[in-house]
C-alpha cells in the first residue's frame, strides 16, 4: 500500500517534492542512471510536473490540452485536432518558452513557436514545466537561458526493463477521430533500440453553438479535418559505465484543413496546410574523472505548404511554401568542486535558415551562439545559484536588408532555503530575451528588419509545504508569486489600414501573479483511495506601453485574471474514475478592456472511467472512456474559434512491459 | 482541523469558478427614427465579427453602438467597409462576411440581407455606388456586381480588373480602381470605366500601381491614389481627364486618404514619421493650406467626410486600429470642435439633417 500511495503522490501533477540534500549532486548523478529517471522521482520545487499516470487519466489530445491544466500556463487554442495551440507561461509570450524532448530543443525559427497541437502524448512519460534554473546536462543551453522551458521525456528514450517492451494504443472518438500508436523497444543495458509508428485522423466537423446577439446559432465546423502519420527509431549504446550514445530519427507528415474563425454569414473555408518535419538527433554523454559532459547534435527540416484554392488573385489560388532547416550542436559539462560547490558550463550553436519562393524575397540565415556559466552552492538547508548566459546572434540575408547582429548577457540568480524537511522557500531572478523570428523580420511587406529583441525580467518567490505525509494520507501545497516585465514586445499591427500590417516593437507589459497548488490523496479503505488536486492562478498582466493609450494598465488580451483547475479521482484497485475541471475567468480580445472586447469566462468538465486488466506479470490491457466537456459548454479560447461541445473518446491500450 | 480548513478553501475556489458570467447590458437607448445625427459604420477587426453601426444623436449628444443589433436582433458581421443611402434605403457593405445589409433609411429597420457569395465563395464586396436605380458594388473577386434597388437582387456581374476597390460616379460613368492587391507584387494599375446603363466596362486607364481610392473635382476630373513604384508603399495622387480618359497630372504627394470638402480636397499625407492634413485645390493643383487640420490630434487618421448641411468635417481616428475609435469634428476652416467616441475603426458615415 505504501508503494502505491507513493506512486500516487508522485504522480499527482504540480506537487513539489523537495530534495532533502544537495539537489545538484543528485541532478549530476542523474546522468549516470540508465534506468527510468522517474523511478527516482526528483523535482525541485520551482517546477511543476505531470506524470504518465496523469496523462493517461486525462487523455489529452495533445500537449496543449495537457499544459492548460498547469498553474501559470495560458494556452491559446484555435481548436480542432492538430489545430494551432500556443503557450504562455506566467505572462511571457510563447516564444520565451523552449521545448525540450529527450534532451533536444525543438527549434523553430520561422515562427519561433512549436505547435503544441502536433505534440502527442501517448509516448510521453513525463512533462516538467521548468521555471527556474536547471543543472541537468540533459537540458541544452538554449533551454537553460530561455524564459521558461518545458521538458518532455519519451517512453522510447528510456531503456527497456525487460528484453522486449511494447505498447499499442488505439483510440476512437467523436468527429471521426481514429488514432493508432505502436511503440516497441528491445535490448538491454548495453544496447537497446526502439521504434514508434503513429497514425491519427479526424474529420473534425463538430457541431457548435454561438450567440449572434441574442440568438443562439448552431453550426458545423467546416474544413477542420486532420491526418498525420509519424514514425521514428531510437538507439542507445552504452560502451561502458557512465558513457552512452543516443541516436534518434523521426519523421512526421500532417495534412489538415484550416477552418479559420467562425465568420458570421460566411462559412466558406477551403484552405489547407501540409507540414512535414524530419529530425535526426544524437548525443553522447560521458564522464572523465570528476567531469560529466554531454555533446548533442540535431538537424531538423521543417516544410510547410499553405494552399488557398479560392484566393481572389488572378491565378485563383494562393500557394505559400516554406522550408526551415536547423542544425544545432552543443556541449554541456558539470562537475563538483569539493562537497558543496558545483560548476556547470555549456555552449551551443544553432544555425537556421528559411526559404520561401512565394512569400519571402529574403533568404535569411542565422547563427545563434549561446553559452553559460553556472555556479551552485548547496548545503543541507541552503542552495544558491548564480548563472551568466551569453548570446551572440549573427544574421545573414543574401537578398535585401538583414537584422542587426545581437549580443546579450543574461544573468540568473536563485536562492533556496529549506526551513525543515517539509517547508522550503525559493526565490529567483531571471533576465532573458527572445529574438524576432524569421517571419517577423523578413516576411514580405509585413516583416521589419529593424526589430529589437523582446526582453524579459522575472522575479519569483515560491514556498512549498508538505503538510501531511503519513502512510495513508498526503497533503502538500505550493504557493508562488511573481513579477515580470516584458519590454520591446513584438506585435504585428495594422499600420496603414486594416489590410496593411507590420511587425513593430510597441509593447511593454507588467505581470503580477500568484499561483496556489494543493494536492491531497487519501487511502481511506483497503484497496480504495482518492485524490484531489487543485491549482489556482491569479495573473494581472497589464499593458504599460503608452500612458496616453486607452488600454494603459488594462489587462492584456487573452490573459484571464483567474484560472482554476480542480480534479478529483477515486480508485478501487485498478479501476478509477476521474472528474477533471478547468475554469477560466473572462478575457478580452484586445488590450482595451471594454465590454465589446470581452469574451465570457467558461468552465469545462471532463469525466473518465478507466480500468487496467492485468493479464499476467507483463501483459495488461487498459480501457478508458472519457467524456469531454460533459456540460456541453460553448466556449472559445480565441474569439470565434469555438471549441467542441460534449464529445467522447474510447481508449484501448495493450501493454507488454 | 488545519486539513479541514484547507479542504474548505479548495472547495470554495472550485465553486467560485463555476459561477456563470452574465452578459452586460449595452445600455444603448433604442432609436425609432434617425434624425439630426450621423450613422457610422465601424469596421471592427478581421475575423472578430465585431463590425458595428453607431448612431450619434447630435440633439442628445448620445451614441448608440448597438443600433444594428437592436433593429435586426443580430450582429452586423465581419469588417463593414461602406455605408450609403439611396432613396429610402441604407446599404451597408460588409466585406469579410460578404453581405450587404439593406435597412430602412428612416427607421433602420431591416429590409434584406443580400448574400454576396458566388458558388459559396465570398466575393468580398468593398464599396457601393448608385446610378439610375441600380447599385454597383466592386467585389474583390474581379467583378462589379449590379444590384437592382427594387428587387434587391444581383442582376449582373461586370468583369473588371483584379481586386476592384474604390468606385466613384462622374456624370454618366463609373470609375473603378483595380487594386490587384492580392496579386502582390504583380498588382494591377488600372481604372475601369463602366457604362452604368449598358452595364459594361467601356475602357481601362493605366494610372499607376495599386490604385485604391477615387475622388472627383468640380469639373468632373478624376483623382486616384496609387503607389509610386513596385516595391514601395509610397503613394502619389494621379489626376485623370474624365473626357479624354488619360492621365493628366501626377502630384508627388504621399497621399493616403482624400476627401472632398466643398470645391477642395482634404488630403492626408504621410511620409516616414511626418503626416499632415492639407487642403488641396484640385483645379489649380496647389496646396492651399499644408496644415489645414492639426494632424497631431490623431493617433491614426482613418478618413474624413464633409457635412455640407452643417459645414463641418468629420474625421475618423482609428486609434491604432485596436482601440475604440473617435470621430473628431472640425469646422469648415479646420478648427477642432469636439470628439465623439464610437467603436473599433470607424470609416464611413451617413449624415442625417
Amino acid at each position: 500500500m505504501h508503494h502505491y500511495l507513493s506512486t500516487v503522490i508522485f504522480g499527482l501533477f504540480c506537487i513539489p517534492v523537495f530534495s532533502q540534500v544537495e539537489p545538484d549532486i543528485k541532478q549530476l548523478e542523474e546522468l549516470e542512471v540508465t534506468g527510468a529517471r522517474l523511478d527516482r522521482y526528483y523535482v525541485d520545487s520551482l517546477n511543476v510536473y505531470i506524470s504518465r499516470k496523469e496523462i493517461e487519466a486525462l487523455q489529452p489530445d495533445d500537449l496543449g490540452e495537457l499544459l492548460k491544466k498547469l498553474p501559470g500556463v495560458n494556452v491559446k487554442s484555435y481548436g480542432g485536432l492538430g489545430g494551432l495551440k500556443t503557450v504562455s507561461i506566467r505572462g511571457l509570450g510563447g516564444q520565451h518558452t523552449n521545448f525540450v524532448m529527450d534532451g533536444f530543443s525543438q527549434s523553430q525559427t520561422q515562427t519561433g513557436q512549436v505547435n503544441l497541437g502536433q505534440i502527442q502524448l501517448d509516448n510521453i512519460e513525463s512533462v516538467v514545466v521548468q521555471r527556474g534554473g536547471a543543472s541537468e546536462l540533459n537540458i541544452p543551453v538554449a533551454a537553460q537561458l530561455s524564459g521558461n522551458a518545458i521538458v518532455l521525456e519519451s517512453f522510447q528514450s528510456l531503456p527497456p526493463t525487460i528484453p522486449l517492451q511494447q505498447k499499442l494504443y488505439t483510440k476512437f472518438g467523436s468527429f471521426g477521430q481514429v488514432d493508432h500508436h505502436y511503440i516497441g523497444k528491445t535490448g538491454g543495458e548495453k544496447f537497446f533500440g526502439s521504434l514508434f509508428l503513429k497514425y491519427r485522423q479526424a474529420h473534425g466537423s463538430y457541431p457548435f453553438r454561438y450567440m449572434n446577439y441574442q440568438t443562439e446559432i448552431k453550426g458545423i465546423r467546416q474544413n477542420n479535418d486532420y491526418t498525420d502519420i509519424s514514425g521514428g527509431l531510437n538507439f542507445r549504446y552504452q560502451p561502458y559505465k557512465n558513457h552512452q550514445l543516443n541516436v534518434y530519427f523521426q519523421h512526421l507528415e500532417a495534412d489538415q484543413g484550416v477552418p479559420g474563425a467562425v465568420v458570421l454569414y460566411n462559412d466558406f473555408a477551403k484552405q489547407r496546410l501540409t507540414t512535414t518535419n524530419t529530425q535526426f538527433k544524437a548525443d553522447y554523454k560521458g564522464k572523465v574523472k570528476f567531469l560529466n559532459y554531454r555533446f548533442h547534435y540535431t538537424t531538423m527540416n521543417d516544410s510547410l505548404l499553405y494552399v488557398d484554392p479560392a484566393y481572389l488573385n488572378t491565378a485563383g489560388e494562393l500557394k505559400s511554401s516554406y522550408r526551415n532547416r536547423v542544425h544545432d550542436f552543443g556541449l554541456t559539462m558539470g562537475t563538483s568542486i569539493r562537497d558543496h560547490f558545483h560548476l556547470n558550463v555549456g555552449v551551443q550553436e544553432i544555425y537556421s535558415k528559411l526559404r520561401s519562393v512565394e512569400s519571402l524575397t529574403a533568404s535569411p540565415e542565422r547563427f545563434h551562439f549561446l553559452s553559460f556559466l553556472k555556479g551552485t552552492y548547496a548545503s543541507t538547508r541552503w542552495t544558491a545559484i548564480a548563472q551568466l548566459g551569453l548570446h551572440h546572434v549573427q544574421e545573414f540575408n543574401k537578398n535585401g536588408d538583414k537584422a542587426e547582429n545581437r549580443s546579450r548577457f543574461n544573468p540568473y540568480m536563485e536562492l533556496r532555503h529549506h526551513f525543515t524537511e517539509k517547508i522550503a522557500l525559493i526565490g529567483y531572478y531571471r533576465n532573458s530575451f527572445r529574438m524576432p523570428n524569421f517571419n517577423e523580420l523578413y516576411y514580405n511587406n509585413i516583416g521589419n528588419t529593424e526589430l529589437e529583441p523582446e526582453d524579459a525580467n522575472q522575479f519569483a518567490l515560491t514556498a512549498s509545504w508538505t503538510i501531511v505525509d503519513r502512510n495513508n494520507i498526503y497533503l502538500g501545497m505550493q504557493a508562488g508569486g511573481y513579477y515580470h516585465q516584458v519590454k520591446n514586445m513584438i506585435l504585428t499591427i495594422p499600420t496603414k489600414n486594416l489590410f496593411v500590417w507590420s511587425v513593430q516593437n510597441v509593447g511593454k507589459n507588467e505581470v503580477r501573479g500568484g499561483d496556489l497548488i494543493a494536492s491531497f490523496s487519501w487511502a481511506f479503505a483497503k484497496k480504495w483511495s482518492t485524490q484531489l488536486t487543485a491549482n489556482y492562478t491569479y495573473q494581472q498582466s497589464l499593458d504599460v506601453s503608452d500612458r496616453n493609450s486607452p488600454s494603459y494598465k488594462h489587462q492584456v488580451a487573452y490573459n484571464p485574471l483567474h484560472v482554476i483547475n480542480a480534479d478529483v479521482s477515486v480508485h478501487y484497485r485498478n479501476l478509477g474514475i476521474r472528474l477533471s475541471s478547468f475554469h477560466s475567468s473572462e478575457r478580452y480580445t484586445l488590450n482595451e478592456n471594454i465590454p465589446a472586447n470581452k469574451i465570457d469566462g467558461f468552465s469545462t468538465f471532463d469525466l473518465s472511467v478507466f480500468n487496467r486488466f492485468k493479464l499476467d506479470e507483463h501483459n495488461s490491457i487498459r480501457l478508458q472512456i472519457t467524456v469531454k466537456n460533459i456540460t456541453d459548454e460553448s466556449y472559445a479560447f480565441v474569439r470565434n474559434y469555438i471549441m467542441p461541445g460534449r464529445h467522447y473518446l474510447f481508449t484501448f491500450v495493450y501493454a507488454f512491459i | 482541523m488545519r486539513l479541514y480548513k484547507i479542504i474548505i478553501i479548495c472547495t470554495g475556489l472550485f465553486l467560485f469558478s463555476c459561477k456563470k458570467e452574465q452578459p452586460e447590458d449595452p445600455g444603448n437607448t433604442p432609436v425609432d427614427q434617425f434624425n439630426n445625427g450621423v450613422l457610422v459604420v465601424n469596421e471592427g477587426l478581421f475575423q472578430q465579427n465585431n463590425s458595428t453601426l453607431s448612431w450619434v444623436n447630435f440633439a442628445t449628444e448620445t451614441v448608440n453602438g448597438a443600433i444594428f443589433e437592436q433593429k435586426t436582433n443580430r450582429q452586423l458581421g465581419d469588417t463593414g467597409n461602406d455605408i450609403a443611402r439611396y432613396g429610402g434605403k441604407i446599404y451597408v457593405v460588409v466585406n469579410v462576411s460578404s453581405t450587404i445589409e439593406v435597412l430602412d433609411a428612416k427607421t433602420g429597420n431591416p429590409i434584406k440581407q443580400i448574400s454576396m457569395l458566388s458558388n459559396g465563395i465570398p466575393k468580398q464586396p468593398r464599396f457601393i455606388e448608385f446610378y439610375n436605380g441600380k447599385a454597383f458594388v466592386p467585389c474583390f473577386d474581379g467583378y462589379v456586381d449590379v444590384i437592382d434597388t427594387l428587387s434587391l437582387e444581383v442582376i449582373q456581374r461586370i468583369p473588371v480588373g483584379s481586386n476592384p476597390d474604390g468606385i466613384h460616379k462622374v456624370n454618366d460613368r463609373l470609375f473603378v480602381a483595380n487594386s490587384g492587391g492580392l496579386n502582390y507584387p504583380n498588382v494591377d494599375s488600372t481604372l475601369s470605366v463602366i457604362d452604368p446603363v449598358a452595364l459594361t466596362e467601356v475602357g481601362r486607364i493605366v494610372v499607376g500601381k495599386n490604385p485604391t481610392r477615387i475622388q472627383s473635382d468640380m469639373n468632373g476630373d478624376v483623382y486616384v491614389i496609387t503607389q509610386t513604384g513596385l516595391n514601395t508603399l509610397n503613394t502619389q495622387l494621379v489626376k485623370v481627364d474624365h473626357q479624354a480618359l488619360t492621365v493628366e497630372t501626377i502630384y508627388p504627394l504621399p497621399v493616403n486618404r482624400m476627401e472632398r470638402v466643398g470645391a477642395n480636397f482634404l488630403l492626408y499625407t504621410s511620409s516616414g514619421n511626418t503626416s499632415s492634413l492639407q487642403l488641396f485645390d484640385p483645379v489649380t493643383g496647389f496646396v492651399i493650406n499644408p496644415n489645414f487640420i492639426d494632424a497631431s490630434l490623431f493617433t491614426t487618421f482613418y478618413g474624413a467626410q464633409y457635412d455640407s448641411s452643417r459645414n463641418q468635417i468629420y474625421c475618423f481616428d482609428a486609434m491604432g486600429y485596436v482601440n475604440s475609435g473617435y470621430i473628431r469634428v472640425f469646422s469648415s476652416n479646420g478648427t477642432h470642435l469636439k470628439n465623439i467616441k464610437v467603436d473599433l475603426n470607424p470609416s464611413k458615415l451617413l449624415i442625417y439633417e
